[in-house]
């Protein structure tokens, strides 16, 4: 496999699904600034590791890994220097009163990857699964607690 | 299947983000950035190419020194004429630092002849053992692959696997080893693989292979299975499978896979088991069901 053509498929798929990436920056950050940011630290790692992208057919979900990576990296800086009382404020307990963006916004990294992508990107748990590196099963078990936390139910 | 309003509203919301108009050509310029460093460094890594291979080469070798393969042996006569399986415990990896730690214990199966050698189902035994050693391999091999992944990441993350095995049904018709991984990164994991050999034929079985052709079993089953949930549901305090959840369609137990993991029990009553997760959450750990006989009488092969 052509180390260019790898690079070629990164770079096409970054232009064409920019708004995708984008949105999903923006899901952790609230902020246009730090969105683009993540898009465009993301971008540049994804081309200058392009060449360890075995299966230019996946690119897309490599790409999907390499910004939620990047969002977490931001995240976790930012945390530092935020107050300590914010960092705090994680309840355990059900979120029936509190409007579901609220709830949504205060979970964990994460668990808002899992239902950004799920609910709003309508993707399926496997390829969530494959985009964040875990198993099956435990986005799974990840997905089933939140839902059973912020009281979703889908009606059929 | 319609999905909740609220959700769907902030989906729409999501949908229609604003998009900063120079956002896509800040991005651009970042990909011909890194263009730019990839060529710089790929001349750099020209020079250095030489010690590179020896350098990684040294450590790899540095980095898992706890990692070692003792082979050991049970051995286990069973005095019955004809062709038998006995399983040893054929590698032993195990490996422990700060946040990794791995227990391994890889079963081999091993076929036993007394008696003539050359007879068809002894050596259908033999090509059932190599089946089922080369699955658990390739298996085990995975999970090592993995550990070493993570040991050699530069992610802080933890990682433990622990694979164990047993033989859980060794009598007259069949043999069942059942192979139990447990995988932990955040929180556990769990799983099984169950082989199974039908000792009248020396092959592996699927759960297919014990019905009639025309049989409608994945259907037979599935309902049995429900039915035991929502009795279990209804009668234990805590039991929660999923199904009747509403939770949408990854959390509700729809149609018995293929694959799914079974042997035959003390009684010979046909067992199903479901993988941690795979049919209701962690706290019901990994589900087994018993199927009456009466349910599968007339559509099993005889």
């Amino acid at each position: 496999m052509s180390r260019n053509r790898k690079e070629e498929a990164v770079q096409d798929a970054l232009i064409r699904h920019y708004d995708k990436y984008y949105r999903l920056a923006f899901s952790y950050v609230h902020n246009e600034a730090d969105a683009m940011d993540i898009v465009q630290e993301g971008a540049y790692k994804a081309i200058l590791k392009s060449d360890s992208l075995k299966n230019v057919e996946f690119a897309d979900t490599w790409i999907y890994r390499i910004m939620i990576n990047e969002a977490f990296s931001l995240l976790r800086k930012q945390k530092e220097t935020t107050d300590i009382e914010e960092a705090a404020a994680v309840h355990e307990d059900t979120y029936e009163n509190i409007d579901l963006r609220q709830a949504i916004a205060k979970l964990d990294p994460k668990d808002r990857t899992i239902v950004t992508l799920r609910f709003f990107e309508d993707m399926r748990l496997d390829e969530i699964a494959d985009i964040m590196e875990e198993n099956l099963n435990t986005v799974k078990s990840r997905l089933y607690r939140v839902m059973n936390k912020l009281k979703i139910v889908l009606q059929d | 299947m319609k999905e909740n309003q609220q959700l769907d509203n902030m989906r729409q919301e999501y949908l229609n983000m604003n998009i900063p108009e120079n956002g896509l050509n800040r991005m651009k310029e970042s990909i011909d950035a890194a263009k730019m460093e990839k060529r710089r460094m790929r001349r750099r890594a020209r020079m250095r190419n030489g010690w590179a291979a020896v350098a990684a080469a040294l450590v790899l070798m540095v980095a898992l020194p706890n990692m070692n393969a003792e082979i050991a042996y049970a051995m286990e006569r069973i005095p019955v004429l004809g062709s038998f399986f006995k399983v040893v415990t054929f590698r032993n990896y195990t490996y422990e630092d700060d946040s990794h730690y791995a227990n391994i214990e890889v079963p081999n199966v091993k076929v036993e002849h007394e008696g003539d050698q050359t007879d068809s189902t002894g050596s259908a035994y033999v090509e059932a053992a190599e089946k089922i050693n080369l699955d658990i391999e390739s298996l085990t091999d995975e999970l090592i692959r993995k550990l070493k992944e993570e040991v050699e990441g530069k992610e802080g993350g933890h990682f433990g696997v622990e694979v164990g095995s047993e033989v859980i049904t060794d009598n007259d018709r069949w043999f069942t080893l059942k192979l139990k991984v447990l995988e932990v990164m955040a929180s556990g994991y769990e799983y099984n693989r169950f082989y199974t050999v039908d000792k009248q034929t020396g092959n592996v079985i699927l759960l297919k292979d014990l019905f009639t052709e025309d049989s409608d079993y994945i259907n037979i089953l599935t309902e049995e299975i429900k039915r035991q949930m929502r009795d279990q549901m209804s009668a234990q305090e805590g039991a929660v499978y999923f199904l009747d959840q509403g939770m949408g369609p990854e959390f509700e137990f729809t149609r018995l896979s293929e694959n799914v993991n079974f042997y035959f029990d003390r009684d010979g009553q046909l067992t199903i088991v479901f993988d941690e997760y795979e049919v209701g959450p962690g706290t019901m750990g990994t589900p087994e069901f018993t199927i009456p006989e009466s349910i599968t009488d007339n559509i099993m092969k005889k």
